[in-house]
């Protein structure tokens, strides 16, 4: 009996030490050079809200940043995920905490958009962004040895079966369905678009032969790209992706749509404005060190800049608030 | 059976306030299958089946079997009886009371008077076995949860929020 | 693919890699075993120390914490009514029930041999039927996934033999609660009367513990307190009897759970879901299901280990991940430079079968490990209840607000907790109400994108083979049952006639 109680008790002590080994951060020197006078923040550890799953491309993004982030404000910094309805409770609870900028929302573009479809109470009345730090590329992908040949070929034979060709994307009246309801408008064709709740079951349902066409960044089927048997008909952007030179882009055939997914972050609209200045700043740094640079290559992120300031970044989005809400009336 | 007949009503209310509630779902995007009409499927079925089940209360044959039944079973084990019915009133009380405080005056404070209530609810006879089990369990919780898991366990407010965070 | 895999156990019989493994698995057993602490979450945050460590010995750590974490989930599920993790959700309906008859260190045992079992069988399909397996995955579109949801949701027929109405007034309920929140095909939202919280839906723990941990525990306090629980959890290996007894039904359960698990987008929940009412289906007594039987613990636990391995396929060999955890290995991978895919058997052929030795390890060594553990964990049953009581009440309390770190949740708990009381006290099964909440979504879901993929073409569901298939099983366990009392009644009705005669 001894024995067993202290070897459970050596189990506890292994797990207890195994884990503060991961969490403890180098608390040395706080090296925040940030421009306020006597603002000593951070003093204590800063949470990061995400609205997404553990694993989705928000929370892996969310704890890339966050590890340099933590880095360099010297405090301890924990991402916790509330996952549902496109990020709305997340931001929720962002809203109801204090505005001392202990607790940041990381943020997508489905904020806006949630925002123009009316589904989101906290709009920019609420929050203040500290900075965009991605702009990923939205693409349409088809199976290489599909109907498809090319994107003339896809618009041509939309045009002549309106509504039958199905398009994947994730989520409803999010950013994807968004996205193609741009090029529709665009292009004067008319998709089925089909909304999915993950990309994972999206990329199995084209290679399945189930939908036609998906509305995807190159990231999460980078391996059915690499591969061959999923090829890119279209880069909603404006400048030719490294990698995938071959892509036509957007701006090059005459269609003007280049949004992307922004992911940035956002704390409450009263917080003092030196705090957002120094997480403006840490931002920054962070988006430049090497580990950062290497998650955003590895995920097929670093395709175009994506770095927008605070106040630029608050521009944009009113924006595209804008631009949304009148798709989102057209339809 | 008389419960079995209380719920059955709870369950017709229940569905026709959800039925009503489904038609009133907009269809924005006008699909063939709106966004109403899978719960006000499950409603009408729901509604249907709790009618059934009221009908069947008032029909005395399986009444009788089941009660004697129970009895039997009640019968042989004397020291399952529920001899605190007023203990479940304490009990709920409790839970809710901790839920609703727990946003207002964090978790370590609202667990150890928590923990200590429900081990006097629980019957324990030794007041400071209990006391001390509260602060044990909350110790617990906390080095496991907040501080090794990085779980946002509430804070508290003011006061109790600076307190907190001596802890986590 | 031998010289591949005596490679990989040449890798792993590295004393370093073996120290990490084994970490991996007592980290996995601890963080299951507790409420509040899934296998999800401790990947989650081991991650960061992964990447300091070489590919071989990260990818060991991460998945044999995933492997075994799907096992201890049983332990608080059998033993407190509470499970430790979502996948131990069916465990739940027979695995308390033996505790309570006294039988909870067989129901422990039968456990360990079908998880150990599960995950090795799951493993093994995992080696050498991989490329294959992924390919068969691919021909399920939307209606196939209805249709087999549909199915698992039928088997409440069966689950509630006695009681048809009750039973399917409850699946109802559950896929009703299952709607609450934003409609994910169309971001409506339903029944949220503008509260923030509900939008985001009423999650499946919540509803569990509630139904189940909570209302007992109320209905417990009610007792005359007992001193000390005289019973003493032996956890006992299944006998040989025993063994070939369940032997059935675990190896049919674990294959299911490996497809299951194949299929992206639905994981070991839904598979210990699954396989827990089609071991209901194909039993001959299907009415003792519930009751506290061995086989209704070895049909989840055996699936959500086989499952937990069966979603490894796509993530290995599409890169598309197939559940959660999954989904954050295959971040990892990529963060250590890996691309995940049809190409990586052959670019990484000896870090993938060294992880496959390694989960093959893991999932033997359950079988090892957990004795001694849950000798301990039993002990807490000796500690007298006024003292265990409120330590089950608090476990519950963190074990739902850690899901989404949400005390509404909490709340939604309590609610629940009232209501299998007053349920339970009118007999009503609890475990449809649970069906319908885990397959509601799916079921919902796939039937409303099977209308739009197809242009609300409602024949899809029966000109496709697979879902037809499916949907006939469906047909006959609904109508097998009524058929069967049917029979019975005429049976007896002639027997009272003969009787009736011959007097």
């Amino acid at each position: 009996m001894r024995i067993k109680r202290l070897s459970f008790l050596i189990f506890l002590l292994a797990f207890a030490m195994l884990l503060t080994a991961c969490n403890s951060n180098e608390t040395g020197s706080s090296s925040e050079g940030e421009g306020g006078k006597d603002s000593n923040y951070p003093e204590r550890q800063i949470e990061v809200v995400v609205g997404f799953g553990a694993g989705g491309g928000s929370d892996n993004f969310a704890r890339a940043v966050t590890k340099e982030l933590q880095d360099i404000l010297g405090v301890n910094i924990n991402v916790v995920n509330m996952p549902g309805a496109a990020g709305i409770p997340s931001a929720d609870y962002v809203a109801r905490k204090p505005a001392d900028g202990y607790t940041i929302w990381s943020m997508t573009s489905n904020h806006p958009v949630n925002i123009a479809s009316g589904a989101e109470p906290n709009d920019m009345s609420v929050f203040k962004s500290i900075g965009r730090v991605q702009n990923d590329t939205m693409t349409l992908q088809v199976k290489s040895d599909g109907k498809f040949k090319d994107i003339d070929d896809l618009i041509a034979q939309a045009k002549e079966k309106p509504g039958e060709i199905s398009v994947g994307g994730t989520g409803a009246k999010g950013f994807d369905e968004l996205v193609l309801a741009q090029f529709e408008a665009a292009t004067g064709t008319d998709f089925n678009y089909v909304s999915f709740d993950g990309s994972g079951e999206m990329t199995a349902a084209l290679l399945g032969g189930h939908i036609d066409v998906i509305a995807e960044e190159p990231g999460p089927s980078v391996a059915q790209l690499q591969e061959g048997s999923i090829k890119m008909l279209i880069a909603f952007t404006d400048t030719k992706m490294e990698g995938f030179e071959d892509v036509p882009i957007s701006t090059d055939l005459g269609i003007d749509v280049t949004d992307g997914q922004g992911r940035g972050f956002m704390v409450h609209k009263d917080t003092p404005p030196e705090i957002v200045e120094a997480l403006e700043k840490a931002l920054e740094e962070a988006k430049d060190r090497p580990d950062y640079k290497e998650y955003e290559k590895a995920s097929y992120l670093h395709l175009r800049d994506g770095w927008l300031g605070s106040e630029e970044y608050d521009a944009e989005l009113e924006k595209l608030i804008e631009t949304y809400k009148k798709i989102l009336e057209a339809n | 059976m008389l419960l079995e007949r209380y719920i059955s009503i709870v369950m017709i209310a229940f569905s026709l306030f959800f039925l009503v509630m489904s038609f009133q779902i907009e269809n924005r995007a006008g699909d063939l299958i709106a966004p109403g009409s899978w719960p006000a499927g499950l409603m009408i079925i729901m509604l249907v089946l709790s009618i059934v089940l009221f009908i069947k209360t008032f029909s005395k044959k399986g009444n009788q079997v089941k009660t004697a039944n129970e009895e039997a079973e009640d019968l042989a084990n004397e020291e399952e009886k529920l001899v605190y019915p007023k203990k479940f009133f304490y009990l709920l009380g409790a839970l809710i009371g901790y839920t609703l405080l727990l946003e207002y005056i964090g978790f370590i404070i609202d667990t150890v008077v928590f923990i200590f209530v429900l081990s006097l609810i629980f019957g324990i006879k030794n007041w400071t076995r209990g006391l001390l089990t509260g602060l044990f369990a909350t110790a617990g919780a906390v080095v496991l949860f907040p501080i090794l898991l990085n779980t946002p366990f509430p804070r508290g407010v003011g006061i109790f929020s600076t307190f907190s965070l001596l802890f986590y | 693919m031998i010289d591949g895999l005596l490679g990989g156990l040449g890798n792993l019989l590295d004393p370093f890699n073996l120290l990490i493994l084994i970490a991996g698995i007592l980290l996995g057993f601890i963080g299951g075993g507790i409420p509040g602490i899934s296998g999800t979450m401790l990947v989650i945050i081991l991650l960061p120390v992964s990447y300091a460590m070489d590919p071989t010995a990260a990818f060991l750590l991460l998945t044999s914490i995933y492997a075994t974490s799907v096992f201890s989930g049983s332990i608080s599920a059998i033993l407190f009514r509470t499970p430790g993790t979502p996948e131990a959700v069916a465990t739940v309906f027979d695995g308390y029930p033996m505790a309570q008859k006294g039988e909870g260190g067989k129901a422990l045992g039968v456990s360990i041999f079908s998880s150990a079992t599960g995950g090795v069988i799951g493993t093994i399909v995992l080696i050498f039927l991989t490329p294959l397996l992924a390919t068969f995955a691919l021909s399920f579109a939307a209606p196939e996934y209805f249709a087999l949801a549909l199915m698992g949701l039928t088997v409440v027929a069966s689950l509630s033999a006695g009681n048809l109405v009750k039973g399917f007034i409850g699946v109802a309920f559950g896929l009703f609660i299952a709607t609450i929140g934003l409609d994910s095909m169309t971001g409506t939202p339903r029944f949220t009367f503008g509260s923030g919280q509900l939008m985001s839906g009423i999650d499946f723990i919540p509803v569990l513990i509630g139904l189940f941990a909570i209302s007992e525990v109320l209905r417990q306090v009610q007792k005359r307190p007992r001193q000390t629980s005289k019973q003493k959890v032996r956890t006992e290996l299944p006998s040989w009897g025993l063994m070939k007894r369940i032997s059935n039904v675990i190896g049919r359960s674990s294959l299911l759970g490996i497809f299951i698990g194949i299929l992206p987008g639905i994981g070991a929940t839904t598979a210990a879901m699954l396989s827990y009412s089609e071991a209901a289906r194909w039993s001959k007594k299907p009415e003792e299901f519930g009751t506290g039987i061995p086989e209704g613990v070895a049909a989840p636990e055996s699936a959500n280990n086989a499952a937990a391995m069966g979603a490894m396929v796509p993530l290995l060999s599409l890169g598309i991940p197939g559940s959660a955890t999954t989904a954050i290995l295959l971040g990892a991978f990529i963060l250590h430079g890996i691309q995940p895919g049809p190409l990586m058997f052959q670019t990484q052929g000896s870090l993938v079968y060294t992880i496959l030795i390694g989960l093959l390890f893991a999932n033997l060594l359950i079988l090892l490990i957990a004795k001694p553990f849950i000798s301990v964990f039993s002990k807490i049953l000796r500690v007298p209840y006024s003292v265990i009581g409120p330590l089950i009440v608090l476990f519950c309390i963190i074990g739902t607000f850690a899901v989404r770190n949400s005390i509404f949740d909490v709340g939604v708990m309590l609610l629940f907790g009232v209501i299998g009381y007053f349920l339970e006290n009118a007999k009503f099964p609890l475990a449809p109400i649970v069906l319908g909440v885990v397959l509601g979504p799916i079921a919902e879901d796939q039937f409303r994108r099977a209308m739009q993929m197809f242009n609300n073409d409602f024949t899809i569901f029966f000109t496709r083979p697979i879902s037809l298939v499916l949907l006939i099983l469906a047909l006959i366990s609904v109508v097998y049952p009524l058929f069967k009392k049917w029979i019975n009644h005429r049976k007896a009705k002639l027997r009272g006639d003969k009787n009736t005669i011959a007097s």
